[in-house]
């Protein structure tokens, strides 16, 4: 059995199917108005809705407006429901109520082209054709292809314009060599305004001979009437029925009487149920002057505009022959057409079963199956933002010129715009701009797991035209750091902001500055616990008992202990699970920037909420004269681990000494290494900075505190002023080249490296900050780490470092993890002996 | 609780043994609507005619009784909400004689039942050819297009499922006949020892325990030893179905070919005939081959589902199965079948009245298998067309195919005399609206109808209940019948036409130029019965 071939052009005035199989061509024509009806009983799933369509639909009793049989009766969610007011809501994505019930318009379209005759199966080619003016966009043409795919049903959808065009192949092939090149207008008179394209004709030759094929290269225009031909019929109902609205809905919506007469000058008698009993309805004797749908102004313009310096032109559309008197400009616009040289070719007949649209809808069907040349479409651009050289721009995804034959994907293609993860990375925030679309749209993403190394990233897109959204997709070299990410159009927020305005707002990634190092939380931390550390949550339900003492005991400094080395110690979901989970990211109970976990099944908010109990009570406690320095300190430390969660009095407490003239209550070790994890606002970071300005001999703390808050706080960097980063520097640097010939594995050489990376978060604020290229102290810090690196005697691993601090001396730094505080835990139980 | 069958009335009491009732027209109880009844058996089943009516103090409803299939089933037993029971006995049975089913243990039962079931598979092949088979949707137009004379060749059989089967599965047939799908199985066996090609650990473990000092000794006097040995066997699943598809199909073509003998020159006849031979041949062939029936519930293999093929055979196989189990429904439900029959060639007449505009029709659908003996969707009001073309003699004509509802304007008392249809006349220019009662009148025992008999009984029942609504003091529409008696073959002699009073009694039959020659004759009687209340 040969292929069958189905041809639809559902436009929600009259529907039209073109077959074509073994028996020849031959049209199905409905009836006007293209209504559907919703039999009462309908299956539960979306896919099995069966409707009734075409011709039988406007014979049918439902909702005629009738007095009886029951079923005719009107209501106002009637099951009889006009298709054009389907594609309308599928274009805005509105869900229909029909007796009370809500169906989704697309599954409603998706039966009725099934009623239509689109089948299931692999012999069946079936092909709709769609509005080409913009309105059936990617997420409508996605709509009606999921409804329509749920039904098993396998369907093509066709551009109005080129199904046109293709419906006149009989005749362009004639001519094929004579009007290769030729662009051609088509205009589709449909119910609410014309849409009109313009199409270039190429001409092929193969075994068959030489046909046309329409290559689209733009988006068709829409230019409305001044009244939809539905609105202007239904008045003229109304006039007709002399002001009765059942008489007048019957004539409209019951048998298309009016709506027949309006366009097509309909006459003859029809039977309408006036008060419950048969009335003869005589139109032909009725003279009525109907308002006409015109094209005014702006509409008129862009039309003719639209259609300058073409060749030929199709007047299509189900509305394309309605009478002089209702459509005089489709006549006013062939003709001022002709006079200005274009040759009008064809007019739809609808009263002649002439649907060109689904006659070449057939054709383009054909045209699949004999593996020929259909049409040539274009891609919407699709835009991705990306850094391009130094500063953020959108990329081309989908270039303009790119030119697709029907049918045929774009993609899957990869494009690596030079896009990589950092280390760490929680998130990904993507912008994306159609052309189509007026607004961009933006997603932020979370990722499952924290990158533990830089990944670079591609970005792979696969489009095919009118074939719903494009597919993107972010995707990872090595695939098992992460699994691709949909960039769902869809689903993507749309962004008020303008194109500038979201560049402008993209941090440039920069290679002058390495990236901070903040260490997030995680509740494992707080539920799992070992031998040697009790897990958090079982230490601090322990605490209402040890609350009882009212003062410290040896119970309560041990409590405090453990709480302590619970809060310091960093730890990966890794290690906890024991190689389960493959996430080596290193986690504390508290954030670097003081966030407890969220609350889950096994962590809860009354936990944490003890944790703040529990430093409230250290804080009562630290203020209390009678305790011993060691305790103190011990408090102090403790509390400085919640970060910024630390009491106000207690950070007051650690800066007394160092922000003010008073005596000092800690000694300046702890001071600082605490003061290098609260201070979270730029205010205490100034102040940290500037308490260090006039020191002269730096010990290894206040290196590690400058470190700490520079590695932590995204804006810290804004706090370096040239002088502090240029002292600190120089010690830095002095310190380096005094000692790592001496002892080459001092921690101060480490310490001293870090410093000098953290420091040069300060060019987000002053770019030339120890640029080796502009100042001698860069140069100088270069040289002695060169130096260092090619010591025999140095470290591997402060080796490594030295050449990624020299990387980013010279604004080519690539190891984002520079700033990682690999040795908090070292330097914590430091503190703790 | 009232019974009438055959003409005859009677009333039925509880627990008081079983009343024998004339089986051949339809048995219709007259139940109160409270009294819930339901069969004891099973299989067997009670229906609804028509809507509620008030009959004394009580609401009533008419009901339709099954007709048992088997020899068993010649009494059906009934029981109401109280739990009593009620017992008819048909007289003058028939059981279906279930030829098309290929079950040959049904004895055959006479030249009466074949023909009714050969009536009743050409009914439902009528009003299945309602479906388009290129757009898949069934529709009005399709159905009168189907049983015009044009598509309704008087030389040619009716186009069934197995003249299409014959048409389209010939070539695919003989294809896998020549090479059915075999699977080569592996099994093991003693072979000569310089024959053995494979062996494996179960042959190694079985050759070791044999006795003697090397294999040829332990091959012993026949020399040969277990091996594996490889056998292409044909008893699969697929051909199993492939088997019995040619064994329906073989009883079935030959049924076909015995109903339409009269017509062996016409290439339908001779292709069928053709296939019905080829099928013989085919299941012998696998017969021999050792490839056997299956067994039921039969669950479809990957070669059913995806091989080209065997695939087509499948789908085949499932639509002839269907079609057998729906016409052993259908003997069930054979009145109401015959019911839908005239409902739908009713309506097919009148929108072929040459001046009929076509003011509203309901769209129906056919069920992929009968509901008890019904196999569209339609319900209530199933048309409405404008008649005439003059000024003054113009009228509505609605037709109420299946009255399952009260209508709006149609007296409820009209659902007492329990007509299988109602047309409704509405003249646009002056004039009481007409009520028209089709009556749709079947036998299935060996009697057949007296037509004229009917008539009268129709022509009573409607003047009696004229009259008391007369007495009741109820204005009264202006009320004509019309009975369409089945007509299962031609028989020479017989009356086709009947009238007594107002009500006029015709024929109908489902066949060829039967059919079209009813289909007028209905025609013709709308033509006139719409025709003379204004007309000059």
């Amino acid at each position: 059995m040969s292929t069958r071939f189905v041809g639809i052009d559902l436009n929600g005035l009259i529907d039209q199917a073109c077959l074509r199989d073994d028996k020849g061509e031959r049209f199905t024509l409905g009836e006007i108005p293209s209504i559907i009806v919703v039999p009462e009983k309908q299956p539960l799933r979306a896919r099995q809705i069966d409707v009734v369509s075409g011709r039988e639909a406007s014979r049918s009793f439902e909702g005629r407006g009738w007095s009886w049989p029951e079923i005719a009766r009107k209501h106002g969610d009637s099951r009889r429901v006009p298709i054009n007011s389907l594609l309308e809501a599928i274009a805005n994505d509105e869900l229909v109520q029909i007796d009370g019930v809500e169906y989704k318009a697309a599954d409603l379209v998706a039966a009725a082209i099934q009623g239509l005759g689109a089948r299931q199966g692999s012999d069946e080619k079936c092909v709709v054709v769609v509005r080409d003016n913009g309105t059936f966009t990617d997420e409508v043409q996605e709509r009606l292809i999921y409804a329509l795919t749920a039904r098993g049903l396998s369907v093509t959808l066709l551009w109005r314009s080129v199904a046109a065009v293709l419906g006149l192949e009989d005749d362009l092939n004639l001519v094929a060599s004579r009007i290769s090149g030729k662009r051609i207008g088509v205009i589709s008179v449909l119910t609410d305004g014309i849409d009109i394209s313009v199409l270039t004709l190429e001409c092929r030759t193969d075994a068959e001979g030489s046909y046309l094929v329409p290559v689209r290269e733009k988006q068709g225009v829409f230019a409305p009437y001044s009244a939809s031909i539905f609105e202007c019929a239904e008045q003229f109902a109304l006039a007709l029925a002399a002001g009765d609205e059942d008489v007048a809905y019957q004539l409209m919506w019951g048998g298309g009487a009016a709506i027949g007469a309006y366009l097509m000058g309909h006459t003859g008698v029809t039977p309408v149920q006036d008060k419950g009993k048969w009335r003869l309805f005589d139109i032909s004797m009725m003279k009525q002057t109907a308002q006409l749908p015109i094209l005014e102004g702006v509409a008129a313009d862009l039309a003719k505009d639209q259609l300058r310096d073409i060749d030929l032109v199709v007047f299509e559309g189900p509305a394309s022959d309605a009478r002089s008197t209702n459509f005089r400009m489709v006549y006013q616009l062939r003709d001022a057409l002709i006079r200005d040289g274009a040759n009008v070719l064809k007019y739809g007949l609808i009263h002649e079963n002439e649907g060109l649209a689904a006659k070449g809808a057939v054709r383009y069907g054909r045209r699949v199956d004999m593996d020929r040349r259909t049409y040539y479409d274009y891609l919407p651009t699709i835009r991705f933002a990306a850094m391009k050289g130094e500063s953020p721009a959108f990329i081309d995804l989908i270039p303009s010129t790119e030119r697709l034959e029907g049918g045929h994907a774009y993609g899957p293609k990869v494009f690596d715009l030079g896009l990589w993860l950092e280390p760490g990375t929680t998130s990904l925030t993507n912008y994306l701009i159609k052309e189509l679309s007026p607004d961009p749209r933006v997603s932020k993403i979370e990722l499952r797991s924290r990158p533990a190394q830089r990944i670079p990233v591609k970005v792979k897109i696969y489009q095919k035209p009118l074939a719903g959204l494009a597919r993107i997709s972010l995707i990872a070299d090595n695939t098992d750091d992460f699994g691709p990410i949909d960039l769902d159009w869809g689903q993507m927020e749309i962004d008020g902001r303008t194109e500038e305005e979201i560049l402008a707002s993209i941090q440039p990634a920069s290679n002058a500055v390495p990236p901070i190092q903040p260490t997030s939380c995680h509740s494992a931390l707080w539920t799992e616990g070992s031998a040697t550390y009790p897990p958090l949550v079982s230490l601090l339900g322990s605490m209402g008992m040890v609350q009882l003492y009212s003062r410290p005991s040896e119970e309560f400094d041990e409590l405090v202990t453990n709480i302590y080395k619970r809060l310091y110690r960093s730890d990966t979901l890794n290690r906890i699970t024991s190689g389960a989970d493959p996430d080596k990211t290193p986690y504390r109970a508290i954030s670097s920037l003081g966030e407890a976990p969220t609350p889950d099944d096994r962590l809860k908010q009354s936990d944490i909420d003890r944790l703040d109990l529990f430093i409230a009570e250290l804080e009562r406690l630290i203020v209390q004269d009678d305790i011993t320095l060691a305790r103190r300190r011990r408090l102090a430390t403790t509390c400085s681990w919640t970060y910024s969660r630390c009491p106000t009095s207690v950070a007051k407490l650690l800066g007394q000494g160092i922000f003010d003239q008073e005596e000092r209550v800690f000694p300046p070790q702890t001071q600082y290494q605490c003061l290098g994890r609260i201070a979270s606002n730029e205010r205490d970071i100034r102040r940290v900075f500037l308490s260090l300005q006039n020191i002269e001999d730096y010990k290894i703390y206040h290196i590690r505190a400058v470190t700490s808050i520079l590695s932590r706080i995204e804006t810290a960097g804004k706090c370096v002023t040239v002088a502090f980063a240029e002292r600190m520097a120089l010690f830095a640097i002095k310190r380096i080249e005094k000692h790592y010939k001496v002892q080459p594995s001092s921690a101060f050489i480490s310490a001293s490296l870090q410093l000098i990376a953290a420091l040069l978060r300060g060019r987000t604020v002053n770019p030339d900050l120890l640029d080796p290229e502009k100042t001698a102290l860069g140069k100088k810090a270069v040289e002695i780490m060169r130096d260092f690196a090619d010591y025999e005697y140095s470290l591997p691993r402060n080796i490594k470092l030295a050449t990624s601090v020299v990387e980013w001396l010279q604004k080519r730094g690539t190891d984002s993890g520079v700033l990682s505080q690999e040795n908090d835990d070292e330097e914590a139980s430091q503190e703790d002996e | 609780m009232a019974l009438q069958a055959g003409g005859a009335r009677c009333r039925l009491s509880p627990d008081e043994g079983a009343i024998s009732v004339e089986a051949g027209p339809p048995v219709i109880l007259a139940a109160p609507t409270e009294a819930a009844l339901r069969t004891t058996a099973k299989r067997r089943g009670i229906e609804p005619e028509g809507p509620e009516f008030d009959f004394g103090r009580s609401t009533f409803r008419y009901f339709i009784l099954d007709v048992g299939t088997k020899p068993t089933e010649s009494s059906i037993e009934l029981r109401d909400a109280d739990w009593k029971t009620y017992r008819l006995e048909y007289k003058g049975f028939i059981a279906w004689p279930g030829y098309a089913a290929g079950i040959s243990t049904h004895a055959p039962t006479g030249l009466r039942s074949r023909l009714l079931d050969d009536f009743l598979f050409s009914c439902i092949e009528r009003i299945r050819s309602a479906i388009d088979a290129d757009l898949d949707v069934t529709n009005w137009d399709t159905l009168d297009d189907a049983w015009s004379t044009a598509h309704l060749d008087p030389e040619d059989p009716p186009r069934e499922l197995i003249v299409k089967h014959a048409e389209e599965l010939i070539a695919t047939l003989e294809t896998m006949l020549a090479a059915p799908r075999r699977i080569l199985s592996r099994t093991r066996r003693k072979v000569e020892i310089d024959r053995v090609q494979q062996i494996d650990v179960a042959c190694i473990r079985w050759l070791i325990r044999q006795p003697g000092r090397n294999v040829y000794e332990q091959a012993g006097p026949s020399q040969s030893i277990l091996a594996i040995v490889r056998e292409e066997k044909f008893d699969t699943l697929e051909n199993r179905v492939l088997r019995d598809f040619l064994r329906r199909s073989a009883d079935v073509a030959r049924s076909y070919c015995g109903r339409y003998r009269g017509k062996q020159s016409r290439p339908r006849w001779k292709s069928v005939n053709h296939y019905a031979q080829r099928c013989v041949q085919g299941e012998k062939l696998l017969c021999e081959i050792g490839i056997g029936l299956p067994q039921d519930p039969i669950v479809p293999n990957y070669a059913l589902l995806q091989n080209k093929n065997y695939n087509k055979i499948w789908t085949s196989y499932l639509a002839l199965r269907r079609r057998l189990d729906a016409q052993d429904e259908c003997w069930r439900w054979q009145h109401r079948l015959w019911g839908e029959f005239v409902r739908l060639a009713m309506q097919v007449s009148i929108r072929r009245y040459a001046s009929t505009r076509i003011v509203a029709e309901a769209p129906f659908r056919i069920y992929e298998e009968q509901r008890r003996g019904q196999w569209t969707t339609l319900k209530g009001q199933s048309g409405a067309y404008l008649y005439g073309t003059s000024t003054t003699d113009q009228k509505v004509v609605s037709v109420i195919g299946d009255i399952v509802a009260p209508h709006a304007r149609v007296p409820q008392w009209v659902a007492a005399l329990c007509p299988t249809s109602v047309i409704l006349l509405d003249h646009l220019f002056g004039g009481e609206p007409e009520l028209i009662l089709v009556w749709a009148m079947h036998s299935c025992s060996n009697q057949t109808l007296d037509l004229q008999a009917v008539a009268d009984s129709a022509n009573r029942a409607t003047t009696a209940a004229l009259h008391q609504q007369v007495l009741l003091g109820e204005a009264v529409p202006k009320i004509s019948g019309l009975v369409v008696a089945s007509r299962p073959s031609i028989e020479v002699g017989r009356r086709e036409r009947a009238l007594s009073g107002g009500v006029v009694a015709l024929t109908l039959g489902p066949d060829g130029s039967d059919l079209n020659s009813c289909l007028a004759a209905l025609t013709d009687f709308f033509g006139k019965s719409v025709r003379p209340v204004c007309s000059p």
